[in-house]
């Protein structure tokens, strides 16, 4: 394990040190504060990306598309991860992360922060061109994209000009001087992939974002995300090949590469065993005073106390997080009745709007 | 809402009426069309038509008058001998999935089905109890509420 880990981080260092890809002069990150921008960004891209896999995750039918639920469920559990640990960079170069403010979740449907506005996300029920905008969204960058920071192209390219940003205003001066007791560790993250990486200096902060885009979109364009070699788990594919066994309603072999494709056993697909739920549901789509507002109203709320039990848990009250694994299980619940409420004639259903609700009084 | 409009809705009405809960949080548990066949399947679908009928009379006379709906609903329902002991059995239908053999006086009086049997409905019926709502617990060996969530209060602001 120890002779692996430095291994990959020697390597993406190389790759910027060298210059190749280079990243224009104008597009690298040479201040502290514009760091923690991008950085707070990071945060609000791996956020803006659960509310529609959560969508599809729960708008399949209790029971039905086990393997596609599974497959969707540990690709959000490592989102969420994600959140973590760019939390935990920001809080060691001294940031702070806002993670409750009322345009952290965007209006969907939406373009990725920072992208290049190449498509859009919105929140739609479990379907093929949902699953097709999910490829979209873990796109592997392709082995010479320079690193961009902003107006990315994927979300990879967008993590190397942050890294690319660390190493660089680290050698000018000690940037990680964050208050040590701001970390999230290890003990606060069960039931995913990967690990929590307690950030303290360059070495564990690298480690921390090569975490995040090796399980996004591979390592080395592999399909594996990397974790069987930096936490001696079992194999697991990165999210974009998870995705591609939906879409390709198969699975992948040990053997297979990018270009092959998944080449193992069926993996059965349902696309009917779903809720129709409308696309993009809003509170304004019910007329103020009806039940069925009130209750997306307070499915928003829960998701908003949510985000306030993170944004403690990322400000120095790092046990809230056990708050929030509970509230998201109401989350969950309450997405799952909306998804089950008829409105309209053709059977449509209601689904959660994921909108910011300040609390009450 | 794939059943004949006419009959669902006021089932619908009279279930929330009947157990305290919205019409919307009654949809959301996805039991309405289960439910509905439940009670059309065991007392037959001419007391089932006859009850919704009444129901959707009762709606139509009380307006938006929710007192005057409700005294209908007891009067008229509740009080009766043949709704009274369907009515009953829905609220215990949605509180616990539960399908409760009628009273032998009402089978008696107005037929019996093989399908009148004491049972849960079915595992969907029992993990979607109103009961678990109300005590704000959650049914065991179903839709797990997260580690440790067990040593919070209960909120005591659900029904």
């Amino acid at each position: 394990m120890t002779i692996i880990k430095p291994l990959i981080i020697a390597n993406r260092h190389r790759l910027v040190r060298e210059g190749r890809p280079r990243i224009p002069e104008a597009a690298r990150i040479k201040t502290l504060p514009s760091l923690r921008r991008h950085l707070q960004t990071a945060i609000e891209l791996e956020h803006s990306t659960i509310p529609p896999y959560l969508c599809a995750l729960y708008s399949i039918e209790e029971g039905d598309n086990l393997p596609s639920s599974e497959i969707i469920q540990s690709v959000v559990v490592e989102e969420m991860l994600h959140m973590i640990l760019a939390s935990n960079v920001l809080n060691a170069i001294g940031g702070q992360p806002s993670i409750n403010h009322p345009r952290f979740i965007p209006e969907y449907p939406t373009f990725l922060p920072h992208s290049d506005k190449s498509f859009e996300v919105g929140l739609q029920k479990f379907s093929k061109p949902t699953i097709d905008t999910f490829l979209r969204i873990e796109l592997p960058a392709k082995p010479k994209a320079p690193p961009e920071a902003n107006r990315y192209h994927t979300i990879g390219q967008f993590y190397e000009a942050i890294e690319d940003g660390l190493i660089r205003l680290s050698e000018e001066k000690n940037i990680f001087t964050g208050d040590r007791a701001r970390q999230i560790t290890t003990e606060y993250y069960y039931g995913g992939g990967g690990g929590v990486i307690p950030v303290h200096d360059l070495d564990s902060a690298l480690k921390a974002l090569s975490e995040i885009v090796g399980q996004g979109e591979g390592v080395y364009h592999t399909i594996f995300d990397g974790d069987h070699k930096l936490f001696g788990e079992k194999i697991e594919y990165a999210h974009y090949f998870r995705f591609n066994e939906i879409h390709e309603e198969r699975y992948y072999t040990k053997r297979d590469t990018p270009k092959s494709g998944p080449t193992g056993k069926r993996l059965p697909v349902n696309w009917d065993g779903v809720y129709d739920m409308r696309p993009n549901p809003k509170m304004k789509d019910y007329p103020k005073g009806t039940e069925l507002r009130k209750k997306i109203y307070d499915f928003n709320r829960i998701y908003v106390s949510l985000l306030d039990d993170l944004h403690r848990a990322f400000n120095g009250e790092p046990k809230q997080l056990l708050n929030a694994v509970v509230r998201m299980y109401d989350v969950k619940y309450q997405a799952i009745e909306l998804m089950k409420i008829p409105v309209n004639e053709e059977g449509m259903t209601a689904g959660p709007s994921f909108e910011y609700v300040p609390p009450k009084g | 809402m794939k059943k004949e409009q006419y009959s669902i809705e006021p089932f619908l009405d009279l279930s929330a009426i009947l157990t305290g809960f919205e019409r919307v949080d009654l949809l959301g548990t996805g039991m309405v069309d289960i439910y509905y066949d439940e009670v059309v399947n065991v007392v037959g679908k001419a007391t089932s038509r006859e009850l919704w009928e009444t129901t959707a009379q009762i709606i139509e006379r009380s307006g938006k008058d929710g007192r005057k709906f409700e005294t209908a609903i007891r009067r008229e329902i509740l009080a009766s001998a043949k709704f009274g002991p369907i009515a009953r059995n829905i609220i215990q239908m949605w509180y616990t999935g539960i399908w409760n053999e009628l009273p032998q006086s009402w089978r008696d009086l107005y037929g019996t089905s093989p399908d009148d049997t004491t049972r849960i409905i079915s595992s969907e019926a029992y993990q979607q109890g109103l009961v678990w709502e109300v005590i704000e617990a959650h049914p065991p060996a179903a839709k797990q509420p997260g580690f440790a969530s067990w040593s919070y209060r209960p909120s005591g602001d659900k029904h």
